[in-house]
C-alpha cells in the first residue's frame, strides 16, 4: 500500500503506544482489511501482513479480530469449534488463557480467588488477572455486574480494572499492577505529618467517590486496601474484585484476620470488623454511607493510632496540630444512623480538604494575597451542564468576543498601537473566524446528544470539556492583547489559537479529553489555563518571575493531576525559554507528570521544547535524542505540526553544521506549510531560517532571495506592520551591510523604526542602527539609541532579562567611545549585577568591566572583575579561545598597571596562543603590540622592539597598514 | 465471498439496495442514513463480541462508525460510495468498527509499557513456557540460552509460519479461524502450525547443542531433559489435536 492516507484511516487517531522502532512496511489500510474480511486477498499478501505484523501490535490484533470475524460469519458445518477446552479440572498453567489474556505466573491465591499476572496482546503488556467465583448463582452475577462497572471506572485513585468478563464459571478481573505498597504499611512506617495522612485519605475519598458515583459500594475499605505508587492513592479490592463473602475474614473480637478461614463457614457479612459500619455488622446490605464510615474509622485511626470509640468520642478528640474540624468531619462520617452522615462522600471529601487548604492557605495569602483562593464550595458534584441544553450559537460567546468587546479590542489596538487598518481587519477576522466555529461546533455537539440523540451523554461532557478549555484560552488570548503590558507582540497569540476541530471529532474526544469531575477540576483546568497564557505573554515580552511564583502557588492548590502535569509543563516551558540552569530538573518532572497523566499531546509539547532548548545550549547528542522521539511520536502529525518538526529538524541540522540537510528540511517544510492552511502562518519563519541556513553558506543573493520571501510571506500572514515583517526586514538590511552603502543601511533602518512604533525596540533594528554608527564613529548618536533603547528593556522586560544586559553593555561600550569610563563603569555595575546563565554575555561584560575599573584606576575592582570572568571561563564545560584571548589580554593590560611586566608579558603570551591563526590579524597585533610594551618595561628593548616589527608587519600583511593600531605600533616604535 | 453468500445478510443481499442506501447516506437523507442504522450497525456488536467493551462503548463505537462511513474528505466522497455496489459495505463497516474497537483498548491502557514487539512476546512465550513450572529448579544459568535459541528459531521461520503461530499463540486464533482468515481449510491450518512447531523444535535444539557445546557429558544429559522440555512446552502451548 502506498502512503497515501484515505479518509476513514487517517482520521483514525494515531496511537504511540508501546511499538519499537517502526514497524516494517505500512499499517493495514481499511481497504486491506476489507479485501481480507471478504476472502479475496492473496496469500502472498498476507505473507506481507504478517511481517509487518511482526512489530506492530496494533495490526496483528487487527488481523487476528477479522480471522476470528470471518470463520464466525463461514462457519464450516464439518467441523466442530476448536476452541480451548474447559479448564475447570485443572489449575491453570502457564501459556493458558483467561479470555485473551495469556497467563505467565500465578502471584497468589486466596480463599476465593486466584491472581495471575498475565499478557494482554491487544495491550501488549503484562497485568493482573483476578479469577474469582461463587456457587450461588445470584452471588455469581452480581460478582460480574459489580466487576463490569468497576471497568467503567477511570479515576486516579481508582486501581484502573481493564475488563471484566466470565471464564469457566467465574468471574475473571483484568487490571493494572501495582508495584508500590498499600496505606496500611505507609502508616506503620509511622512518623508522618497530619497532613500528609489526611492528604493521602482525601486522594482516596476521591476515589470512593467516584465508585459511588457509578453505583458502586467498596464494602471493605480499609487502609489496607488503598496502594499507593509514587504520591497517588488508589482504591483497591471493592467488594466484586476483592472479596466474595465472609470467608476470606474470619470475625474476631479485635484483630483483622486475613488468611482464609479454613472451615469455611459461610457467612453473608463482608467486611473488616474493625472498620465495619454498624448497619454492615448487622448484616444490613451495606451503603455509599458504609463506606464512608470506614473511611472514617480509617483515618482516625492513622491521625490517632486507635480506633474511635463512638461519633462523639470523635467529636470531642484532640491531638496537637490538628485542626479540630477534621475530627469533627470523622465525627459525622461516624454517626450511628446512616442518614445523619455527610450526604457523599464528595462532600466529605470537600470539608476535609477546606481544613487541609484553610491552613495552607494562611501560608500563601502572605505571598500572593487573597487571589488564589480556592474554590470549594461545590466539589465533588458533576459538571453541570447549562439548562436551556442547546442554547443558540451566537449567544454563547457573549461576554467573551461581542461587538462590544471587539470595539473595545479595536479602539486599543488602533489607538494604542497605530495598528493600520488592514492589520486590524486581518485580526478580527480571525477571532470571529474562532468564535464563529466554536459556537457552531458547540451548538452541534448538543444537538447531537440532547436533540438527536446520537451521541451519548458521557460524550457530550468531554465535548463540553474540550470547548471549555478553548473558550478559556481565547478569552486569556483577549485579555493579552488588551494588557497593559501588551506592545503588539502579543497579536501573533491569536494566530495560535488551539485547534477547534479536536472538539468535533467523537473518537479524539473519547479518547483524549480527560473529564474534570468536579467543579473544583474544572476550576482548576481553568486557572491553569489563565497562568498558562500568562506565561506566553511572559516569554513574549517579560515577567517571567512573577509567572514563575503564580504557577508555584497555583501548583500548592492543584488536586487534579492533568491539570498539575499541565502547569508544570507551563513552568517548565518558561524556564526553559529563560535557559534558566534549573530548566532540564523541572521539565524532567513535567515530563514524568505528562507521562503519568497519559497525556501524549503535553509530552510531545515538551520533547519539542527540550529539543528548542537543547538546540540551544548545544547539547547536540541529546537534542538528537529527544529529536527523534518526537519524530516517531508525530509521525502522522499534518498541518501545523508538521511544519513545526521540519523547522526543528532544520534548526538540528543547521546547529550540526548540517547546512544542506538543514536547507533540504526547510524546504520540505515550506511545501507543507504552502499546502495547509493552518500551516501558512509558518511559511515567513520557514523563508527566514532559510535566509539564515544560506548566508551561513556563504550565498548571499540565496540568502537575501529568501529573506524577500520572509517578508512578503509574513506581510501576507500579518500585514507589513507586524513585527514579524519588520524583524525580517531588518535580517534583510544586516546581511546586505557588506554590499550596500551607509546611507542606504541607515535610511532603511530609521524607516523600519518609524513603521515599527511601539515595536521598535523588538526588531533588533535599533540594535543594529547603533552598531553601525558606532562603527562610523558617530558615537553619539549610537549612545541615544542604545540608551533609549536600555531604558525601554529595563522598564518592559525587567532589569535581568538577557536583552536588558545586553543593552546595558551596549550603552557602556557607547561611553567607552566617548570617554566617559565612569559612566561605562556604572553601567557594566547594572549588567553584571543580573544573574544571567550565559557564559558568554557574562565573560564579555565582565572584561568590559575590568577595562572601565582599570581605566578609572581601580585597578583591584579590575582584578577582580577579571577573575569572575575566568571563572566562568575555567566552569564551561569547552574551551573557547576567544573568551580566554579576550580575558588574558585584559589581564596582561592590569598587570602592566600594576607595575609587573613579567606576569604581564606571561599574559599577552597566553592571549597570543590563543589568538594566531583564529582570531584576525588585528587581534593579533594588539596582543604583539601589548607583549612588547611588558618586554620594554621589563627591561628587554630589543625583544620589545622585534615584537612590535611583527605586529606591524602582521598588519601590513592584512592591508591594514595604516589602521589608528598600526599608527599606534609605529608610535611605540618611535618611543625609544 | 459474494454478497450472496452472506449469510446474515438482509440488506446487502441486494448489491443495487447496497448502493440506493449508499446514495442516499451520502447525500445526507436521514431515511437513508436510518435504515443503514438498522441494517449495517447492529453487525458490528458480534464482530466486536471477542473484544468484551461494554455495551455502552459499543454504542459510541456505532455511531463513531457511522459518522466516519458518511464524511469524506473534501476531495473525496464518502467512503460510503467506494464500498456500496461491491458488496463489500457489510464487512468495511465491521472493519471500521474493529479498528476503533482496538484502538479504544490500547489507549485505555496507554502508558509507558515493557518495549517490545509482537515477536518478542512471542519468543519470550515459547521460552518461558517451557521453562515452568517443569523446570524452576534448573532454569538459572542455561535460560539465556533458551531464550537465545527460541529467539534465532522463531526469526528463521516463514513469514506465514510466524504469522500462524503468533496469532495461534499470541492471540488465541483457532485453526478454523486461522484456516478462514487465510482462505485455507481447517486442516492445512493445523498442518502449518505442527510444521512450525516441529521446526522450531530442531532448530533449538541445535542452537542450544551449538551454543553449550558438544563435548561435556554434562551438556549432553542437560539437552535430553531439555529435549523433552521442549516438546512439553509446545505441546502446551500448541495443545489441540494438531496431528504429530
Ligand atoms: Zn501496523
Amino acid at each position: 500500500m502506498n502512503g497515501e492516507h484515505d479518509p476513514v484511516t487517517s482520521t483514525v487517531p494515531d496511537t504511540p503506544g508501546p511499538a519499537v522502532g517502526d514497524p516494517a512496511g505500512d499499517c493495514l489500510s481499511d481497504e486491506q482489511l476489507v479485501e481480507l474480511a471478504c476472502g479475496t486477498s492473496s496469500l502472498g499478501w498476507l505473507d506481507q501482513a504478517h511481517a509487518h505484523a511482526a512489530t506492530c501490535t496494533r495490526c496483528a490484533a487487527l488481523l487476528a479480530e477479522v480471522g476470528r470475524m470471518r470463520a464466525r460469519e463461514s462457519p464450516d458445518p464439518t467441523t466442530v469449534d476448536a476452541r480451548p477446552p474447559s479448564l475447570s479440572l485443572r489449575p491453570l498453567a502457564v501459556g493458558d488463557r483467561i479470555a485473551r489474556f495469556v497467563i505467565e505466573d500465578e502471584l497468589g491465591a486466596g480463599g476465593m480467588g486466584v491472581v495471575y499476572s498475565a499478557y494482554d496482546p491487544i495491550l501488549d503488556r503484562r497485568l493482573a488477572v483476578k479469577l474469582v467465583g461463587d456457587h450461588r448463582r445470584s452471588e455469581q452475577a452480581r460478582l460480574l455486574r459489580e466487576a463490569q462497572a468497576m471497568a467503567r471506572i477511570e479515576h486516579d485513585n481508582v486501581v484502573r480494572v481493564f475488563e471484566a468478563g466470565e471464564f469457566d464459571g467465574k468471574v475473571f478481573i483484568a487490571m493494572e499492577v501495582m508495584e508500590g505498597g498499600d496505606l496500611r504499611q505507609w502508616i506503620r512506617r509511622g512518623e508522618h505529618s497530619w497532613r500528609q495522612i489526611v492528604e493521602l485519605f482525601v486522594q482516596a475519598g476521591r476515589g470512593l467517590d467516584a465508585a459511588h458515583e457509578h453505583g458502586l459500594v467498596h464494602r471493605d475499605f480499609k487502609p489496607a486496601n488503598v496502594l499507593l505508587d509514587g504520591g497517588r492513592a488508589r482504591v483497591s479490592d471493592f467488594g466484586a474484585v476483592g472479596f466474595i463473602s465472609g470467608r476470606d475474614h474470619r470475625i474476631t473480637s479485635d484483630a483483622i484476620v486475613d488468611e482464609p478461614d479454613a472451615g469455611g463457614a459461610v457467612t453473608t457479612i463482608v467486611g473488616t470488623p474493625r472498620y465495619m459500619a454498624p448497619e454492615q455488622a448487622r448484616g444490613d446490605t451495606p451503603t455509599a454511607a458504609s463506606d464512608q464510615y470506614s473511611f472514617a474509622v480509617s483515618l482516625y485511626e492513622a491521625l490517632t493510632g486507635q480506633v474511635p470509640e463512638s461519633s462523639a468520642q470523635c467529636g470531642s478528640t484532640a491531638v496537637a496540630g490538628v485542626p479540630r474540624a477534621v475530627f469533627r468531619c470523622l465525627a459525622r462520617a461516624l454517626a450511628p444512623d446512616p442518614g445523619a452522615r455527610h450526604p457523599t462522600m464528595a462532600a466529605m471529601v470537600v470539608v476535609l480538604e477546606r481544613a487541609l487548604s484553610r491552613r495552607a492557605r494562611r501560608i500563601r495569602a502572605s505571598l500572593v494575597g487573597g487571589a488564589l483562593v480556592v474554590g470549594l464550595g461545590l466539589g465533588g458534584i458533576l459538571v453541570p451542564l447549562p439548562s436551556s441544553p442547546c442554547a443558540s450559537p451566537e449567544d454563547e460567546l457573549s461576554g467573551v468576543w461581542d461587538a462590544q468587546r471587539r470595539a473595545e479590542l479595536q479602539s486599543r489596538l488602533a489607538d494604542g498601537r497605530q495598528l493600520g487598518d488592514a492589520e486590524w481587519s486581518r485580526i478580527a477576522r480571525t477571532i470571529d473566524d474562532y468564535a464563529e466555529s466554536w459556537g457552531h461546533i458547540r451548538h452541534e455537539a448538543c444537538l447531537d446528544t440532547r436533540v438527536r440523540a446520537e451521541v451519548s451523554e458521557s460524550v457530550l461532557d468531554r465535548r463540553m470539556a474540550c470547548l471549555d478549555e478553548r473558550r478559556i484560552a481565547l478569552e486569556e488570548t483577549l485579555a493579552l492583547l488588551l494588557d497593559d503590558r501588551a506592545s503588539g507582540r502579543e497579536l501573533e497569540l491569536v494566530y495560535e489559537l488551539p485547534d477547534l476541530s479536536v472538539c468535533d471529532d467523537l473518537s479524539a474526544v473519547v479518547s483524549d479529553v480527560a473529564l474534570p469531575l468536579t467543579e473544583e477540576h474544572r476550576e482548576e483546568v481553568e486557572r491553569a489555563e489563565r497562568a498558562r497564557a500568562q506565561a506566553d505573554l511572559a516569554l513574549i515580552v517579560g515577567g517571567v518571575d512573577p509567572a514563575l511564583e503564580s504557577i508555584d502557588a497555583l501548583l500548592e492548590s492543584t488536586s487534579w493531576q492533568p491539570t498539575q502535569a499541565y502547569l508544570l509543563a507551563t513552568r517548565a516551558r518558561l524556564l526553559l525559554g529563560q535557559k534558566s540552569q534549573q530548566a532540564l530538573h523541572a521539565w524532567r518532572g513535567a515530563y514524568e507528570a505528562a507521562v503519568r497523566s497519559r497525556d501524549a499531546e503535553l509530552q510531545l509539547l515538551l520533547e519539542m521544547a527540550v529539543v528548542d532548548y537543547l538546540i540551544g545550549t548545544n547539547e547536540l547528542d541529546d537534542a538528537g535524542f529527544w529529536m527523534s522521539v518526537v519524530g516517531a511520536r508525530a509521525r502522522r502529525k499534518q498541518g501545523k505540526r508538521a511544519v513545526q518538526l521540519a523547522r526543528m529538524r532544520a534548526s538540528l541540522a543547521r546547529a550540526e553544521g548540517h547546512l544542506a540537510a538543514a536547507r533540504d528540511e526547510l524546504e520540505a517544510g515550506i511545501v507543507l506549510a504552502k499546502a495547509s492552511d493552518s500551516a501558512k502562518v509558518l511559511l515567513d519563519v520557514l523563508y527566514g531560517d532559510l535566509g539564515g541556513v544560506e548566508m551561513e553558506q556563504g550565498n548571499t543573493e540565496e540568502a537575501l532571495a529568501a529573506t524577500e520571501l520572509a517578508v512578503a510571506a509574513a506581510t501576507e500572514a500579518y500585514g507589513a506592520g507586524s513585527l514579524r515583517a519588520l524583524r525580517w526586514r531588518t535580517n534583510l538590511v544586516s546581511m546586505s551591510l557588506s554590499r550596500r552603502d551607509s546611507s542606504w543601511v541607515e535610511r532603511e533602518l530609521r524607516e523600519i523604526l518609524a513603521t515599527a512604533g511601539s515595536l521598535q525596540y523588538e526588531t533588533g533594528a535599533s540594535q543594529l542602527l547603533a552598531m553601525v554608527l558606532r562603527i562610523e564613529g558617530r558615537a553619539r548618536e549610537a549612545y541615544a539609541i542604545d540608551e533609549a533603547r536600555s531604558d525601554w528593556c529595563v522598564s518592559r522586560l525587567g532589569p535581568t532579562h538577557p536583552q536588558t544586559v545586553e543593552s546595558l553593555g551596549s550603552v557602556a561600550r557607547d561611553l567607552m567611545l566617548l570617554g566617559d569610563t565612569e559612566g561605562a563603569e556604572a553601567m557594566l555595575e547594572r549588567a553584571v549585577a543580573a544573574p544571567r546563565d550565559v557564559p558568554g554575555v557574562s565573560v564579555q561584560l565582565l572584561a568590559d568591566l575590568s577595562y572601565a575599573r582599570r581605566e578609572n584606576g581601580d585597578l583591584e575592582g579590575a582584578d577582580e572583575a577579571l577573575s569572575r570572568a575566568d571563572d566562568i571561563v575555567a566552569a564551561s564545560p569547552e574551551s573557547r579561545p576567544r573568551w580566554e584571548a579576550a580575558l588574558h589580554q585584559e589581564r596582561g593590560m592590569l598587570e602592566l598597571a600594576r607595575g609587573r611586566p613579567r606576569l604581564a608579558a606571561e599574559a599577552f603570551r597566553r592571549a597570543l596562543a590563543a589568538t594566531v591563526g583564529r582570531a584576525p590579524p588585528a587581534h593579533v597585533a594588539v596582543a604583539r603590540l601589548g607583549l612588547a610594551r611588558a618586554l620594554r618595561s621589563d627591561g628587554q628593548p630589543e625583544q620589545a622592539r622585534a615584537e612590535a616589527q611583527r605586529a606591524l608587519a602582521g598588519l601590513a600583511d592584512a592591508d591594514d597598514g595604516d589602521s589608528p593600531l598600526a599608527r599606534e605600533i609605529l608610535d611605540f616604535l618611535g618611543e625609544q | 465471498m459474494s454478497a450472496a453468500e452472506d449469510p446474515v445478510g438482509t440488506l446487502a443481499a441486494l448489491d443495487a439496495g447496497e448502493l440506493w442506501l449508499a446514495a442516499g447516506c451520502s447525500s445526507g437523507d436521514r431515511w437513508a442514513t436510518r435504515e443503514l442504522e438498522s441494517t449495517l450497525l447492529p453487525a458490528v456488536v458480534p464482530a466486536l463480541a471477542h473484544l468484551r467493551l461494554e455495551a455502552a462503548v459499543l454504542e459510541d463505537i456505532k455511531q463513531i462508525t457511522l459518522q466516519r462511513l458518511l464524511t469524506g474528505s473534501p476531495n473525496t466522497s464518502a467512503k460510503i460510495l467506494e464500498y456500496a455496489g461491491r458488496g463489500r459495505l457489510r464487512a468495511l463497516v465491521k472493519v471500521v468498527a474493529l479498528r476503533l474497537g482496538v484502538d479504544i483498548i490500547r489507549r485505555r491502557g496507554r502508558e509507558p509499557t515493557e518495549s517490545a514487539t509482537p515477536d518478542d512476546w512471542l519468543v519470550e512465550r515459547l521460552s518461558t513456557g517451557m521453562l515452568s513450572p517443569e523446570s524452576r529448579a534448573m532454569k538459572t544459568e542455561h535460560t539465556h540460552a533458551f531464550k537465545e535459541a527460541f529467539g534465532v528459531a522463531v526469526q528463521e521461520l516463514s513469514d506465514r509460519a510466524r504469522g500462524v503461530l503468533r496469532l495461534h499463540v499470541l492471540h488465541q486464533c483457532t485453526i478454523d479461524e486461522i484456516g478462514a482468515l487465510h482462505g485455507v481449510h481447517r486442516s492445512t491450518a493445523a498442518r502449518w502450525i505442527a510444521e512450525a512447531r516441529d521446526s522450531i523444535g530442531n532448530r533449538v535444539r541445535r542452537h542450544l547443542r551449538s551454543s553449550l557445546g558438544l563435548t561435556s557429558q554434562g551438556v549432553e544429559s542437560l539437552l535430553e531433559s531439555l529435549d523433552s522440555q521442549v516438546e512439553l512446552s509446545l505441546s502446551r502451548l500448541l495443545p489441540r489435536g494438531l496431528g504429530s
